[in-house]
């Protein structure tokens, strides 16, 4: 008995681990994903480590050094108090970097549970899930979230919390889909058959064939998050200043766009960088996973 | 289709309604007693306060309320601004919607054209130069935020070489960048999109048959190709429709446009509930309305969508 309870488990790591080395193969030779990757690695690196990477303290007004042009000193120059705007965009890249991660993590758990849960028992539970996510997507998603900030008291939190608010039920529905294919597999209705509870099908068997997607749209998902961080911040409806953000210097460095363009230009190339590079990550990754590529 | 037909309608109408009554439902719950905020500076005595609740029905729960808002919003009235004490909502946004319906529709139009050229010529001339160059510039669109494009545009044009001016709303002159800002990310959406569905078309038995028969690869392309790549196309318009509108936020307020986006802005600043309220659910109206309109033309265009549904 247990030797037949084995096999086919054994089988299945095997076939996934296969998956993986040859996505991550076929990863490699995309030049721009790789390019893409390792600066978004950097650029990670230099938010978590701001503090060795730069001398100077993002939010220290230096009024003996105001708006002063890219040089030595200060390599992309100071702002309107003299502050190092280098180092105001790593601390910046820091809050950018957390909000997406956190929100994104947390929208695609969420979403990954109501998904699994909606697709697999279907019914009453699918319905009352998916008609939620059906009200979600009756709302642009910036409009929702520039709505949820105007009624929040705005803060680095009421970001965080309205943009996963935004961004589950993509996931949810993109899960469910997965899940409705997967539930007809035989693999599903032979765990079934075994007598593996419900949870235990969701988590080890139907999820990990559902990952492929899933995997793209946390990456594509982050530039996204990191993007309506950046646009709600250049609102001045987001995370409010002092605090470095991307999205704030470039709505103040704006005002200065005539004389001082450097005070906009490196934030936005920065920001641009970013959602570009997640952007080109998330497209490898695709291409990396999708089966229909692999012809 | 006329089952298909009603299930749309009652479909949209309880996003709607779900939508708007949460919305309505946060926009109560949140910070700050209306009726105070009406008040504004003055000193009006608590009688009166009393009074203005029964008046405005804001003694009643929050369900009874909502019902009494969507019957005075489908007469028109969205109530008055807390900014602009006895102003009505609809006077500040109604003129706002004419401004951001005219140039946004240029820019919807407009990227749809320009990406279905842009698709076309990738897929016809697949893996060449001119199929990576057109892609990968395509994703460089869907990656730049709005406002990051905005910047450099107008650095270049407006400040650089002068061409067009900063920002203002007023000859056609001025809403040469804001149109291209928002069109760049639909346009390399849509491109990228009939580029794939062309492929899937272009090696179909039917084209290989025209082509058998003599028929012209322009025609070909054209006729028998653009016609099926047209439904993959269809089904991302209504998210475009929803991006552009929420872009309208950002984009009118860079570049000075007296449409929706920068009156809604304005009264998030302003916490000016009624106005956020209202150009929310004019906007997710627009929204779900556009939605509605691609379903059925998504049932008009393909027959299959009839018969399963």
């Amino acid at each position: 008995m247990t030797t037949v309870a084995q096999l086919p488990h054994v089988d299945v790591q095997h076939q996934t681990r296969g998956l993986w080395q040859d996505a991550l193969r076929r990863m490699s030779r995309n030049r721009a994903a790789v390019v893409s990757g390792v600066f978004l690695l950097l650029l990670v690196f230099a938010a978590v480590f701001a503090e060795f990477v730069t001398p100077f303290d993002p939010n220290a007004a230096d009024f003996a050094a105001l708006r002063q042009a890219p040089g030595l000193t200060h390599i992309m120059g100071t702002d309107e108090v003299g502050r190092d705007v280098f180092s105001r965009i790593l601390y910046g890249a820091r809050i950018s970097l957390t909000v997406g991660f956190i929100v994104q993590t947390t929208a695609t758990v969420a979403g990954i549970t109501l998904g699994l849960v909606a697709g697999y028992y279907g019914g009453t539970t699918d319905l009352i899930i998916m008609r939620a996510v059906d009200i979600m997507y009756a709302l642009p998603a910036f409009l929702f979230a520039v709505f949820m900030v105007s009624i929040l008291t705005p803060s680095i939190n009421s970001v965080i919390l309205t943009l996963t608010l935004v961004g589950w039920p993509f996931i949810a529905r993109l899960t469910r889909g997965q899940v409705l294919v997967q539930k007809e597999q035989e693999y599903v209705i032979a765990a079934q058959a075994l007598g593996a509870r419900p949870w235990r099908i969701m988590l080890f068997h139907v999820l990990p064939n559902t990952l492929s997607p899933i995997i793209v749209q946390y990456t594509l998902g982050i530039a996204t998050v990191i993007m309506a961080e950046a646009g709600l911040s250049f609102l001045g409806i987001g995370i409010r200043p002092p605090t470095p953000t991307w999205g704030g210097m470039i709505t103040k460095g704006r005002d200065f766009i005539r004389t001082e363009p450097h005070l906009v230009l490196y934030p936005s190339i920065v920001l641009g960088l970013t959602m570009i590079a997640f952007n080109f990550l998330g497209d490898g990754l695709r291409d990396a996973l999708d089966p229909r590529v692999r012809k | 289709m006329s089952g298909y037909l009603f299930r749309r309608i009652a479909f949209i109408l309880f996003s709607l309604l779900g939508a708007t009554f949460l919305a309505f439902a946060a926009s109560r719950l949140a910070p700050g007693d209306p009726v105070r905020l009406m008040a504004g500076e003055q000193n009006v005595a608590p009688e009166v306060i009393e009074a203005w609740k029964v008046r405005y029905g804001l003694d009643q729960p929050i369900p009874v309320q909502y019902l009494y808002y969507v019957r005075n919003v489908l007469q028109g009235d969205f109530g008055t601004s807390y900014q602009y004490i006895g102003m009505p909502v609809m006077d500040l946004i109604g003129p706002a919607v004419l401004v951001t319906l005219r140039w946004e529709s240029i820019a919807l139009v407009g990227a749809i054209i320009i990406a279905f050229f842009l698709g076309m010529i990738a897929a016809v001339r697949h893996n060449t130069w001119v199929d990576t160059g057109a892609m990968f510039i395509a994703l460089f669109g869907i990656s730049l935020p709005d406002f990051v494009l905005a910047t450099f545009l107008v650095l270049i044009f407006s400040l650089g070489l002068k061409w067009l001016p900063v920002a203002g709303y007023e000859t056609p002159a001025h809403l040469v960048l804001p149109v291209i800002t928002l069109a760049v990310h639909p346009c390399a959406l849509i491109s990228r999109i009939v580029r794939a569905s062309m492929l899937e078309v272009i090696n179909q038995d039917y084209m290989r048959t025209a082509r058998a028969k003599g028929v012209s690869e322009r025609v070909i392309i054209t006729k028998h190709g653009l016609r099926n790549a047209m439904l993959p196309v269809l089904t991302v318009v209504g998210v475009i429709v929803g991006r552009i509108l929420a872009g309208s936020f950002i984009v009118e307020t860079i570049f000075n446009i007296p449409g929706v986006g920068r009156v809604g802005v304005t009264a998030v600043l302003q916490r000016d509930y009624p106005v956020i309220l209202g150009a929310t659910i004019i906007l997710a109206t627009a929204f779900l309305i556009t939605t509605l309109i691609v379903d059925l033309l998504y049932g008009v265009l393909d027959p299959r969508v009839r018969v399963i549904d």
